[in-house]
């Protein structure tokens, strides 16, 4: 397991957001639900902020538009549905 | 004089437990909306919304929450489903036991050129063999789904499901099923079903207030409906389109939250008791009554007589009243609440051959009691010697 990073994930819904933290939380991820930075482009106004170490193939699902890990003061893309 | 409630299938009452709680501490305590703000109460707002998503799921062995949408009731949700998905030059067939709320959108739509084949059922208001093998000789080309009740408003007869989805996967046509008067007494697997979507309400069997339903949709179905109703959603803003991801595809508007609540409450109730339970006991008020009003010559049982394959509703016409005037003496004298007429479903009542005098329905919820259902018995022994 590698030091945990800080990633911010948008979503398409904001049921898909709701359903990612759920899911985060039942893995005990560390995260929050918050609104986009403006910096960030996202089909819905809610993201979801995680502190993980893992592989993070292992948390994408369908209703995620990107995730990005926030490295000093920018965002660097990780991922894009 | 106490009054007695045998009209759960119009309506549930009392709701669960819990139920009116919930909502004020809603209305009280939170007050958010959903998909808007970005704060904590709006999430906790939305983290009911979802869990009430996972817990309709499990009552219908569904395992997509995004797939379940929220609207006023199961009228409103056949509605989207029906207008959404069926054009000019579609053929849809429909049995002869269904609601007003299949009967009307579709009548509404032949003006549009939409063909439609009632499926006749039988006195039961059931479908034998035969009448199954004729479903098969009314699929055409142009077949793009079968609509079904679940269960019958009028006589509570459960229709075979199993079957008719079985033949819609085969021939490749949509499944969709009125679920008004099953959802909270029996669960149904969508899947094993072959039922594509399934519209509910919150207010009968599941025993939440009124104001609140909705309906399931696989992916299959859902990118062939279009949305009724479209608007904002909080998602995909800078576009002035509807957005085609689930379920903000069909939830423009800001939701019933207040329902929601309530109807969180209620299922959670449901599984704390036990559908299982719960129908045991409503089955055994409608045996009770049954076998006493078999009693009575001068009464006709509508529909089946036996407990196999349905719910805990019972239609009773008395040829030498009128059964309006029947159902009004129940209340009125006696506080018994019933309701008389043709329930929303003159093709059913014609199949069972109650049209137009219609019929008296009593429906049970496992709330009702024996000392309830033997004093139904009572007066209605009372009724028939004036």
């Amino acid at each position: 397991m590698q030091p945990n990073s800080i990633y911010f994930a948008l979503f398409f819904t904001t049921s898909g957001a709701i359903k990612f933290h759920r899911i985060l939380q039942n893995l005990n991820i560390v995260s929050e639900p918050m609104p986009v930075p403006r910096k960030l482009s996202s089909s819905c106004g809610i993201g979801v902020k995680f502190s993980y170490g893992g592989d993070l193939n292992l948390l994408y699902n369908e209703d995620i538009e990107k995730v990005f890990e926030f490295q000093g003061n920018q965002y660097i893309l990780k991922y894009e549905n | 004089m106490k009054e007695i409630y045998f009209d759960n299938a119009a309506t549930s009452f009392p709701k669960a437990p819990g139920v009116a709680e919930a909502i004020t501490y809603f209305l009280t305590s939170v007050g958010c909306n959903v998909n808007r703000g970005a704060y904590t109460k709006a999430y906790q707002t939305e983290e009911v919304v979802y869990e009430t998503r996972e817990l309709i799921c499990r009552l219908f062995h569904f395992n997509q929450p995004n797939n379940i949408v929220f609207t006023k009731n199961v009228t409103e949700s056949l509605n989207v489903i029906i207008k959404g998905l069926l054009n000019p030059g579609d053929h849809v067939i429909v049995s002869s036991m269904e609601h007003n709320a299949v009967m009307r959108p579709l009548t509404s739509l032949k003006t549009r050129n939409l063909e439609v084949t009632i499926l006749e059922c039988n006195k039961e208001g059931s479908l034998s063999e035969n009448q199954i093998a004729l479903f098969q000789s009314l699929i055409k080309f142009n077949t793009k789904a079968i609509i079904m009740t679940a269960a019958s408003n009028v006589c509570g007869t459960i229709l075979p499901l199993e079957v008719i989805g079985r033949l819609c996967r085969e021939k490749n046509i949509f499944f969709i099923v009125d679920c008004a008067q099953m959802a909270g007494f029996s669960e149904m697997d969508l899947g094993r079903l072959n039922i594509d979507a399934l519209a509910f309400t919150g207010h009968k069997g599941l025993l939440g207030p009124q104001g609140i339903g909705g309906f399931i949709v696989n992916d299959r179905l859902a990118t062939s409906i279009k949305p009724l109703i479209e608007g904002g959603t909080g998602s995909f803003s800078e576009h002035e389109t509807q957005p085609s991801y689930m379920p903000d595809k069909f939830e423009a508007g800001t939701l019933n939250i207040p329902g929601i609540y309530g109807l969180n409450a209620a299922l959670k109730y449901l599984f704390q008791v036990g559908i299982n339970s719960i129908r045991e006991q409503e089955l055994y008020l409608l045996e009770l009554f049954l076998s006493k009003v078999l009693d009575f010559p001068s009464i006709q049982v509508i529909g089946k007589k036996d407990l196999m394959y349905r719910t805990p509703i019972l239609s009773l016409n008395f040829p030498k009243h009128d059964n309006a005037e029947v159902s009004y003496i129940l209340y009125k004298e006696h506080g018994i609440m019933t309701r008389s007429g043709l329930h929303c479903a003159p093709s059913a009542h014609k199949t069972l051959g109650t049209f137009p005098q219609g019929t008296v329905r009593f429906s049970f919820s496992h709330f009702n009691t024996d000392k309830e259902v033997i004093k139904a018995v009572d007066c209605i022994r009372d009724i028939l010697t004036r």
